[in-house]
């Protein structure tokens, strides 16, 4: 009997995923949890934050278990899981954080690597304000630190 | 906000009202994906909100973009200058020329790329001949980032030669010297030029060639001058700058130091030449070494 790991959403949908040692491995945060001194036969039960519902997990449990039989993280990504378009709609950029931040926290290093990525090729070339408009993002700087940005953009601009 | 319009679309059970927006995703992993951007998009995207703003002035992301070898870049200011600088604040004073060999030498990083550049004034190279003025005259000028250019009015032994060493981060590089055929000044606020003395480049080509201390070489010949002038078409080589490439060379990291030696002549005596201004060599970095292998490896297969 092989040991298992539960890893337990509580937010939106709660949901118990059990994990088998060749999915768990996976993630830098709890793989170690198979080398610790423990009955073979016991479960441990991860909680996972409730910003990360059981859909997130889910979709990156999907990656974990999929992507072996292509030949590369990238193209598994790229063919299949998340297709990168020219610009996505609300809900994939929804997903491409969520499936981001999890993986981050999960310490899943390749989707982390394919997230960040995808999110760069989003944000390349684009003014902040068509961003913050794209991705509602609020702008938070003072009126101080937005004055010692344009100068330091200016000031960039005359260094060229 | 539009989730609940998501919900009705998503067959799946993300509830997209309670997923991560742009604007709320940890530093780290805005960190993340500036690994992916250049430093001015990086400086673009510092304005979006404060945790952009945040990790776009981090040691952590500037550190990765910083040549490995910054530290001999920093060795060459004043220790003043670089005292309690952030890594971005490292970048910034790197991308900006910095001065060695009494001047003579810049070398600056790259600010899209954040590789190392170089540039050699004709004024710290050996030319044949520059002390005697009937041959060679320096020209001060804006053009060149030195100030000051070499005018060849008539020689028959035509060689320039230059060094360099300095610690160069592991890539690919291309050495080429800049070279304006024909004179030029200003009248009357315009640009002008002249070619009473320009001669003697279409009849032999020069040659080109570079080494370097681990024993790579390369060289190849120009016509500095159109051969078959036709005078409906003008001359395609006189009057502007023109960056002539003499070839590619490897730094792989292994040595502490790279010395290149680099050489322009024309030295056949049964002709003379002249007419040119020589302002300087360029060294710029145009790969990695996995570009370099991955091609190596093609051409042998």
């Amino acid at each position: 009997m092989s040991k298992i790991i539960v890893l337990k959403c509580v937010g939106h949908n709660p949901k118990d995923f059990e994990l088998d040692e060749a999915v768990a491995v996976q993630f830098g945060c709890i793989k170690d949890l198979f080398h610790s001194d423990f009955d073979a036969e016991s479960k441990i039960v991860v909680d996972v934050p409730t910003k990360f519902n059981s859909y997130i997990i889910g979709r990156i449990l999907e990656f974990c278990s999929s992507r072996a039989s292509f030949s590369s993280d990238r193209a598994y990504w790229e063919q299949y899981f998340f297709h990168p378009c020219r610009e996505p709609n609300q809900r994939k950029r929804k997903e491409l954080l969520a499936i981001m931040e999890a993986s981050e926290y999960l310490g899943m290093e390749s989707l982390v690597e394919l997230t960040t990525q995808s999110l760069a090729n989003y944000l390349k070339g684009k003014n902040p304000l068509t961003i913050r408009s794209l991705w509602k993002v609020e702008g938070d700087l003072t009126a101080e630190e937005e004055e010692a940005k344009a100068l330091a953009m200016g000031v960039a601009k005359l260094g060229h | 906000m539009g989730s609940s319009l998501s919900n009705l679309n998503d067959g799946a059970t993300n509830d997209s009202s309670t997923g991560p927006s742009l604007g709320d995703i940890p530093e780290s992993c805005i960190a993340a994906v500036f690994m992916y951007l250049t430093p001015p998009e990086i400086c673009n995207l510092a304005g979006l909100n404060r945790s952009f703003r945040g990790a776009a002035s981090s040691d952590f992301v500037w550190e990765k973009k910083l040549p490995p070898n910054y530290q001999d870049l920093l060795d060459l200011l004043p220790p003043e200058r670089v005292l309690g600088l952030s890594k971005k604040d490292i970048f910034a004073v790197l991308s900006r020329p910095i001065p060695f060999d009494d001047d003579n030498k810049e070398l600056w990083i790259d600010r899209v790329t954040g590789r190392v550049c170089m540039a050699v004034s004709a004024r710290g190279m050996a030319i044949t001949g520059i002390e005697d003025r009937r041959y060679w005259n320096w020209i001060p000028t804006n053009e060149s980032r030195f100030h000051v250019v070499a005018y060849l009015q008539q020689i028959w032994w035509f060689e320039v030669d230059g060094t360099v060493t300095f610690h160069l981060p592991p890539g690919i590089y291309s050495l080429s010297f800049r070279i304006h055929l024909g004179g030029f000044g200003k009248k009357s606020g315009r640009r002008v030029c002249n070619y009473e003395h320009t001669h003697g480049w279409d009849l032999k080509p020069v040659r080109f060639s570079l080494s370097t201390s681990d024993g790579q070489e390369a060289s190849c010949e120009y016509y500095l001058d159109d051969v078959k002038r036709e005078e409906a078409h003008g001359h395609h080589k006189r009057g502007f700058w023109i960056d002539y490439k003499v070839g590619e060379f490897v730094v792989t990291g292994s040595e502490p130091s790279t010395e290149i030696k680099w050489s322009m002549k024309q030295i056949d005596c049964t002709h003379s030449k002249g007419g040119l201004c020589v302002d300087s060599v360029f060294i710029n970095p145009i790969g990695d070494l996995k570009d370099y292998r991955t091609k190596s490896f093609c051409e042998i297969s």
